[in-house]
């Protein structure tokens, strides 16, 4: 093993440990962290392959060896990049759908508020002057009915 | 009234504005009995606040989500509600709701899944710039080379929608610039669209989305797409 390679190796480690230490910290959730000990897996066994791979690029033509680590490289990170996208484009439709159901169902709650007299937002439903009635008058749970009917 | 009253929710997307939401809704109000719901989305002006003092029905987005996720709220809150046909109509007054009566006849009479507000079936005295109607006359092509439909206004929001395609719009809907698309989308499902003349005026207030370098995206991104709902 010459110097440039125990160097590459070293450097390699380095990040493989970086990565570990976000994974034991809770940085990433599991998906992302198996992604990560992939990739810096991968980077470990191309810096300790360098002989193999100055043999398979002198194979598929390529003069410069680094060449072809960069363009492994180049393909990891574009594929990292993809499911970026893909996950950030997930986690926008999940809080779109949080969005609008939340929307509904203040909307839908502040109608209960109204329905059972008239309470303000931000005040709990419960010992409200809405309920001072007893439940079992029988206006209110004709209005209750109303209001199933005109939620449902 | 022959049969039973179906039941028809008025979507009325309102994003800042202020300048006419009020006079909309009061208009919408004068004319017909049919439910409406606002979907405020996330208005950074006074909306908000003109809705809630006016005692308006409404749903507060809590963050911006854009024409499409506004409406979209809308077409939930229609399924989640056992409405039978959801229409949409622009907070900027453009709408007459007027016109919304021959939109419920029309779906009701022809068992179609959307009935679109048209502009052009017949001459009811628009005038939007050369820009806006080349880029109408574009998305019509598009859409009759993609699909075969012949609408004479894919742009046009004044639409009216049964309970399938409501459903599915609930579940599924483009964020931005989604009226071209969804057509695309509908008429890969065997969805029957149709069309009926309406009268649009200027806008009432606020100002009009589409800018120069926006008309540019808006064209690109829309054909693409388009595209891309013929195959998936």
């Amino acid at each position: 093993m010459d110097r440039i390679q125990m160097l590459s190796v070293m450097l390699a480690l380095l990040f493989f440990i970086l990565v570990f230490g976000f994974i034991k910290r809770q940085r990433f959730r599991e998906r992302q962290a198996f992604l990560w000990i992939m990739l810096a897996g991968a980077g470990v066994l191309t810096a300790a392959a360098i002989p193999v791979l100055n043999r398979a690029a002198e194979k598929v033509g390529i003069a410069y060896m680094p060449t072809l680590i960069f363009v492994l490289a180049f393909f990891a990170v574009l594929t990292l990049l993809m499911l970026h996208s893909a996950t950030l484009s997930r986690e926008q439709e999940r809080l779109k759908l949080v969005v609008q159901e939340l929307a509904v169902l203040r909307q839908e709650v502040e109608d209960m508020r109204e329905l059972i007299g008239g309470q303000e937002a931000g005040k709990p439903l419960t010992g409200g002057a809405g309920l001072r009635k007893p439940a079992h008058d029988p206006a209110r749970i004709h209005t209750l009915r109303e209001a199933g009917r005109s939620t449902e | 009234m022959c049969g039973p009253m179906k039941r028809i929710l008025v979507i009325i997307p309102a994003y800042n504005e202020e300048a006419s939401i009020i006079q909309t809704v009061t208009r919408l109000a004068a004319y017909t009995q049919y439910d409406y719901l606002v979907v405020n989305d996330g208005s950074t002006d006074r909306t908000e606040e003109l809705l809630r003092s006016h005692g308006i029905r409404h749903v507060r987005l809590p963050v911006n989500l854009g024409i499409g996720g506004a409406v979209q709220t809308g077409y939930q809150y229609a399924a989640r509600h056992g409405y039978d046909y959801a229409v949409q109509l622009d907070a900027d007054g453009q709408h007459d709701p007027k016109d919304l009566d021959k939109l419920v006849k029309t779906i009701e009479e022809s068992g179609a899944d959307m009935v679109i507000g048209s502009r052009f079936v017949e001459e009811s005295g628009y005038r939007g710039s050369a820009a806006r109607r080349l880029g109408i006359y574009y998305f019509s092509a598009l859409i009759r080379l993609l699909t075969g439909l012949v609408i004479t206004d894919p742009t046009s929001g004044y639409r009216i929608v049964g309970r399938r395609a409501m459903e599915r719009f609930a579940y599924r809907y483009p964020g931005d610039y989604p009226e071209v698309e969804v057509l695309v989308d509908m008429a890969r499902c065997g969805y029957r669209v149709q069309e009926v003349s309406v009268r649009m005026s200027p806008r009432q207030g606020g100002s009009s989305s589409i800018t120069p370098f926006r008309s540019v995206y808006y064209m690109m991104k829309v054909t693409v797409f388009s595209l891309l709902r013929k195959v998936v």
